[in-house]
């Protein structure tokens, strides 16, 4: 009967579905749209694959390493060192245009270590900061499901790891005219709404849930899909104001589709975060080639985001009118970071990210080594730290240890705790001798990734 | 994809809980469905019926003991053809969704004047034509798009 179901999917098209709010789980619903969710908002980009950072955040230059550039050209923008790939890219952006344009607002993470050259748990572990867990959900399942796991949208995926550890639903638009399909009312041939039910039927339904007598909450496993069932459609009805957003010329390139719809869904508020992704940057044989060609794509989709931000006023301005209350909670984050291999640099930008840094640094045979020094702890403060405090305490303890990515750094600069993942060597009281017995073991100079704990961070 | 399916390149995993967007399918197909299914099946003669085949669009609630059976009946047919439940025609479920129906008809006759046949795109195709002149018709096509949005429907 499903199956039949679906099968008028395809036949029927889709349109208006004007709502019949009446199941059980609905009983504490609202008849009104929910408010828009006004920000901060938080995008991830995901380069899948094996991506070579020596051509963007990390260059070496030495020891045969690039073929494209040697030491003496890497170039600097304020404290970011970066391949020079301007001669050599095949469209997009280069890194030149993209440090001289942001780079004031980008924090770089270098170096960090996770021991994993496979690219499924290492996607995994980067997405999530667990290693040996299917259950922990990615960093934007994370923030979606403390900032607004009611909103229809609230955390928007394009591919990659995305598991929500339970924690909020995960929506999938792969294309902008899906997205005007699930938004639209349906109309006729004159472009005007046709309901599918006059005003008496919705009322009716309203008397209809007043009188029913009040039900038991859901206990059952049955009952709590059911309950989040009817709360999705309730809440879809929200996402006809997406409609005025969507633009009517699609953008060719992959990252822009897919931030088009994320940026619209953020600004009729029903979107917390979005996890963008684009593959096949796992080069083998063509590697100068493959990554020249991608690398400054995936730029180029970065700069569309923050470019169309603006456009939209859902990003901060650096420098801008921050007295302004309403642009002031308006915020777009981005990360970016590479999907596997040991040594792994992070990207960070947005509002309450001092940019202009960069943090630790592998060593110059890509070998990772002390990501955070002493003297650059991180020091986490409400409203200035890549975790607010808008964040952290919605989420109580029973969120705690999401092992965002991120708080890796707040963990390494607030405990001095460190082991071996291999041999298990551990100092939690002194973590100069911890690392010296994890390298002695693992035959590697290492700083451990562990999992953080997000109250640490506090 | 929509729906929380796979497209075994970027996407491999299925997704199991509602989103938003899936809602907003499920309520635009079983409006669909409704619509394409609910006066058809009127239209056809009543050992023909799939959906309503004890009950006409001429049986009001409230107008009678015997009425009122008769709508609980039809009722208890799309609980169990829909649904796969099998409900008295007391039962509570059943009371819930003649609720619906009652006051669906109610609201109608208080808003009246109303247009006496279904709306122009769920009267296409019949067998005959229907009048509506009690909102009966489209009170059912409310009914089974409630029915239809379920969770028991839907996860079949």
């Amino acid at each position: 009967m499903r199956r039949d179901f679906l099968k008028w999917c395809a036949l029927a098209g889709l349109g208006l579905a004007t709502p019949i709010p009446f199941q059980r789980a609905a009983l504490a619903e609202s008849q009104e749209d929910l408010p828009p969710y006004e920000g901060p908002y938080y995008i991830v980009f995901n380069a899948s694959g094996g991506w070579d950072t020596t051509y963007l955040m990390d260059p070496k230059g030495v020891g045969g390493i690039n073929r494209l550039y040697e030491a003496g050209d890497i170039l600097t923008h304020g404290a970011h060192t970066f391949a020079p790939t301007a001669s050599h890219k095949e469209g997009g952006l280069s890194n030149e245009d993209f440090y001289a344009e942001f780079g004031d607002e980008l924090l770089v993470l270098n170096g960090l270590d996770y021991s994993v050259n496979n690219h499924s748990p290492c996607s995994r572990y980067m997405a999530t900061g667990k290693l040996d867990s299917l259950a922990y959900p990615t960093f934007a399942a994370l923030v979606a499901a403390c900032q607004g796991p009611a909103c229809p949208l609230s955390f928007l995926t394009f591919g990659n790891y995305s598991a929500t550890g339970n924690l909020v639903a995960m929506s999938r638009v792969p294309y902008l005219p899906s997205l005007r399909r699930i938004a639209t009312r349906r109309r006729d041939r004159w472009q005007r709404a046709v309901p599918y039910h006059d005003d008496c039927s919705i009322v009716s339904n309203g008397h209809s849930r007043s009188s029913m007598p009040t039900v038991a909450p859901a206990l059952l496993p049955r009952q709590q899909r059911a309950k989040r069932l009817y709360a999705a459609q309730v809440n879809s009805r929200s996402l006809s104001r997406v409609t005025p957003y969507i633009p009517r010329e699609i953008p060719k390139q992959r990252l822009a589709q897919q931030s088009e719809i994320a940026l619209a869904a953020f600004k009729a508020g029903v979107c917390v975060s979005a996890n963008l992704s684009i593959g096949q940057f796992d080069s083998h044989a063509n590697n100068d080639k493959d990554q020249m060609k991608l690398i400054p794509e995936f730029l180029e989709g970065i700069a569309y985001v923050l470019h169309r931000a603006e456009e939209l006023q859902i990003r901060d301005q650096p420098g801008g009118d921050r007295a302004a209350k309403w642009a002031a909670r308006q915020r777009t984050t981005t990360a970016m970071a590479r999907t596997t291999g040991r040594s792994v640099p992070f990207m960070l930008l947005g509002p309450g990210i001092q940019g202009n840094r960069v943090i630790g640094a592998p060593t110059k045979a890509s070998s990772p080594c002390r990501s955070i020094p002493k003297h650059s702890r991180v020091t986490p403060t409400p409203g200035s730290g890549f975790v607010p405090s808008t964040f952290t305490k919605p989420c109580g303890s029973s969120l705690r240890s999401p092992s965002i990515r991120i708080a890796v750094s707040f963990r390494l600069a607030s405990n001095p705790r460190s082991s071996c993942r291999v041999c298990g060597v551990e100092r939690p009281n002194n973590r100069r001798r911890a690392v010296r017995r994890g390298a002695q073991a693992c035959g590697r100079d290492a700083v451990r990734v562990r999992r953080p704990v997000l109250a640490s961070a506090h | 994809m929509l729906y929380g399916g796979i497209d075994s390149r970027e996407v491999t995993e299925r997704a199991v809980d509602p989103s938003g967007a899936m809602g907003s399918i499920q309520r635009t197909l079983s409006n669909d469905v409704a619509c394409r299914h609910v006066a058809l099946d009127f239209s056809r003669d009543p050992d023909k019926r799939i959906l309503f085949p004890g009950v006409e669009p001429d049986v009001l609630p409230g107008a009678s003991p015997e009425a009122d059976l008769r709508i609980r009946r039809a009722i208890v047919h799309l609980h169990q053809r829909l649904l796969g439940r099998d409900d008295d025609v007391d039962s509570p479920e059943v009371d819930r969704t003649f609720a619906l129906f009652a006051d669906i008809v109610a609201d109608a006759r208080d808003r009246a004047p109303f247009d006496p046949q279904e709306v122009w795109s769920c009267r296409q195709g019949l067998e005959r034509p229907i009048a509506d002149p009690h909102y009966t018709v489209r009170a059912w096509r409310a009914v089974v798009t409630y029915l239809l949005r379920r969770h028991e429907f839907l996860y079949e």
